[in-house]
């Protein structure tokens, strides 16, 4: 051969030495990082979504995970793991969603997390398009936290493993899900976004194979690996409102107006604040701000009001409350004249008090009423307390007014015949019994209340009546009577 | 030696020659866009672009010439078409502001109002869903009683409510600067801003929370969403308060959570 030859034969044959050595050098290359990454063999779930119940940072709660299936192979296993810093399949950067905050909560429920497989029946707000129902994934399963963060007992990973037999064949047409119910969101030092994987598994034997050695990087591969998906969460701020509504009593007392064109207007018998204004001449309206001073006169006659022994005369006034007390209120009323002794209870009186020669009806019982006689009868002086009425007009009015039996006993309450009652129209009262709950006594004496319940605009008419003797003094006989409303919050 | 020395020259070319190869190639599964068997990661097929551009203060990514970007979907299929300006893994974000509101005294005479802010975007997915999953302001046991359906606010009747759009402030609301008072004298609250326009954001409020003028509240309801991926869209939560004569006295609070959730 010659040298020239010589020199072309080394040269391929270095050639093709260094190229040989070059390719095997670049099969390896690329035949190893085929064994490396691994990538579960199934396909990317669909429509998956993990709802939870709290977005609260720190706070317990409930994760639903639904997703379609991409294969219909029965599976046996299920990892969901959750990752502070990226979803995706394969990136072995995973980390606790909390990691590194003030404060880390995040939990899927300990070594032993709670995981429920009853689907949901009303529906779940999916929106492209909107299923009805989620199917709860079939079969039996074992749930365990994996993936323990730090030393804590709380864990990062959820692992399902099914019973012999797996899920059954799936179906790729039906959104599948289970509940987390003992997961505890992350509390980043500011809310914010996070992150889960799911990789669905398929060896015939459960919790063999890939879960078994299941890393963020390390999902497995197929047939063994199947499905998989990621998802982003969020936790957020709370909106925290807070608003004061305060106890109210609103009550007042308030004279009679006569009827318009009223051919009696000295005996006017219409609440100014019932909201019936057609009917009222003036004054009328639907609160206490239409209330008129009940200064009352009673008596008959044409140029000046008398009482007799003739008949019972009567006045009446109207009270008005409202209250947003829980309990209620409850009305007492407390007499100026307090005309101490037997028979002078609470009357009216010609010397400001100091005799009632027309006294309280005479009460020998709590409870007891007597009826006023005229002609024959002694001189006497009561209260009648109508039951309560709504107020014409507002739409907001509610509630009740409920007289004590002592001023109202349900049975003589005909008020057709006002200013002048027939004897046993109305039975009164001015219970003063005792001397520590009567009209006379510190606090006066109960003569109704609003049924242990709040009320709005709520009216009641009050009708007091007085009757002379054949031997009442002449004179002009007063009397006070103070009400009371006290409200129970 | 000479002969040697020739392999090892070869050699080392055809070692740059294989290395050369493989950019592009190697099959990850993190990479950006890929089929079953091939797969490429920051290759961008156009004119060019810069990937995290940055000075000592600001970042960004940069694109040129390419043929088209953003987000474009049918009823079943969207994709995310760019270069690297497009995030590529599912993502959302959800921000809540106005987290402590006090709204004063209730009373029967008056209307009171609130406003509260919330912001959310999501890529990569079908789309989203707000709720409000908290029971309305509460005193004790006691729930101060919350709209069922779309209503004006009513002076002296026990109501609490919201929606997610512009208002006109309620009669006798009062407006001026204070605890539970309008915007401005004449509206309460705000439509739905897209961030930056709405070629980018595609949240709306749902049908019962977007009637102006009206209120209603129920725990559990969807009061937002959108259909698709979205940029950031801008809701504005306005409340209103009525209370009546009866309302129980002390005071109401209401811990309002939002959660949002994507579909991917």
């Amino acid at each position: 051969m010659s040298s020239e030859m010589k020199r072309i034969v080394s040269r391929a044959t270095a050639l093709f030495v260094a190229l040989a050595l070059g390719v095997s050098l670049t099969l390896i290359s690329v035949l190893t990082p085929s064994s490396v990454h691994a990538f579960p063999g199934g396909g990317q779930v669909q429509y998956r979504a993990i709802y939870m119940s709290t977005s609260v940072p720190g706070a317990p709660a409930t994760y639903l995970v639904s997703f379609k299936p991409a294969s219909t192979t029965s599976i046996t296993g299920v990892i969901v793991d959750f990752c502070q810093t990226s979803p995706i399949i394969g990136d072995s950067n995973c980390g606790s969603p909390d990691n590194g905050a003030t404060t880390e909560t995040f939990d899927v429920g300990g070594a032993t997390p709670t995981v429920t497989f009853a689907g949901t029946s009303s529906g779940l707000p999916v929106t492209n398009p909107a299923p009805a129902t989620t199917t709860g994934l079939p079969g039996t399963w074992t749930a365990s936290g994996i993936d323990q963060i730090g030393a804590t007992g709380r864990y990062r990973t959820l692992k399902l493993v099914s019973g012999a037999g797996g899920s059954g064949a799936l179906s790729t047409s039906t959104i599948y899900s289970f509940a987390i119910t003992s997961m505890k969101n992350p509390k980043q030092d500011t809310p914010g976004t996070f992150y889960a994987r799911i990789i669905t598994y398929t060896n015939s034997t459960p919790g063999s194979g890939a879960i078994s050695s299941y890393a963020p990087g390390n999902e497995g591969s197929g047939p063994d690996a199947l499905d998989y998906g990621g998802f982003a969460l969020a936790t957020t701020n709370t909106i925290n409102i807070t608003a004061k509504v305060q106890e109210t009593l609103t009550f007042c007392t308030s004279g009679a107006i006569p009827e318009s064109g009223s051919l009696d207007p000295q005996h006017p018998l219409l609440d100014p604040m019932d909201g019936s204004a057609t009917t009222i001449a003036a004054g009328g309206g639907n609160s206490c701000t239409s209330a008129t001073t009940p200064n009352l006169n009673i008596g008959h006659g044409t140029n000046a009001l008398v009482i007799s022994n003739e008949q019972i005369d009567t006045a009446s006034a109207f009270m008005q409350i409202s209250t947003n007390a829980t309990h209620g209120a409850v009305i007492r009323m407390k007499a100026g004249n307090s005309c101490s002794g037997t028979g002078n209870n609470a009357g009216l009186s010609v010397d400001g008090g100091a005799n009632c020669a027309i006294p309280g009806i005479d009460n020998t019982a709590a409870g007891q009423l007597v009826t006023a006689t005229p002609n024959t009868g002694n001189a006497a002086f009561g209260l009648f307390v109508n039951t309560g009425y709504l107020t014409t007009g507002v739409s907001a009015s509610t509630g009740s007014i409920v007289p004590d039996p002592n001023y109202n006993d349900g049975t003589h309450t005909t008020t057709t015949n006002l200013p002048t009652p027939l004897v046993n129209d109305l039975y009164y009262g001015m219970d003063n019994t005792t001397d520590t709950l009567g009209v006379a006594s510190t606090y006066g004496d109960k003569i109704a209340d609003t049924g242990d319940a709040p009320c709005n605009t709520v009216n009641a008419q009050l009708v007091f009546a007085a009757i002379a003797s054949l031997t009442t003094p002449a004179g002009i006989y007063q009397g006070s009577e103070n009400l009371i409303a006290t409200g129970t919050f | 030696m000479v002969l040697f020395r020739k392999v090892v020259s070869a050699l080392i070319l055809s070692l740059l020659v294989a290395a050369t190869g493989f950019i592009g190639s190697a099959y990850s599964d993190d990479l950006q866009a890929k089929s079953s068997t091939y797969g490429v990661s920051e290759v961008q097929f156009g004119s060019g672009g810069v990937i995290n551009s940055c000075s000592t203060t600001y970042c960004s990514n940069q694109t040129l010439g390419d043929t088209g970007v953003g987000n474009s979907k049918s009823n079943n299929y969207q994709v995310q078409a760019g270069g690297n300006v497009t995030d590529r893994q599912p993502y959302i974000e959800f921000n809540v502001a106005n987290t402590n509101i006090d709204v004063g005294v209730l009373n029967s005479s008056s209307t009171k109002v609130a406003t509260a802010t919330f912001s959310v975007k999501t890529y990569l997915a079908g789309g989203y869903v707000v709720q409000t999953v908290s029971p309305p302001p509460k005193n004790g046991s006691y729930a101060l009683h919350a709209l069922t359906s779309p209503t004006s606010p009513s002076i002296g009747n026990e109501q609490f409510g919201i929606n997610l759009v512009a208002n006109s402030c309620p009669s006798n609301a009062p407006h001026p600067p204070g605890q539970g008072t309008c915007t401005t004298a004449t509206t309460l609250g705000a439509n739905r801003q897209q961030l930056p326009d709405a070629s980018f954001g595609f949240g709306y409020p749902t049908a019962n929370y977007g009637q102006t003028d009206k209120f209603m509240y129920k725990q559990g309801d969807i009061v937002a969403k959108s259909d698709s991926s979205s940029g950031t869209t801008l809701f504005t939560i306005s409340y209103i308060f009525n209370t009546t004569n009866v309302t129980p006295g002390g005071t109401y609070t209401m811990n309002q959570i939002l959660v949002a959730t994507s579909t991917f």
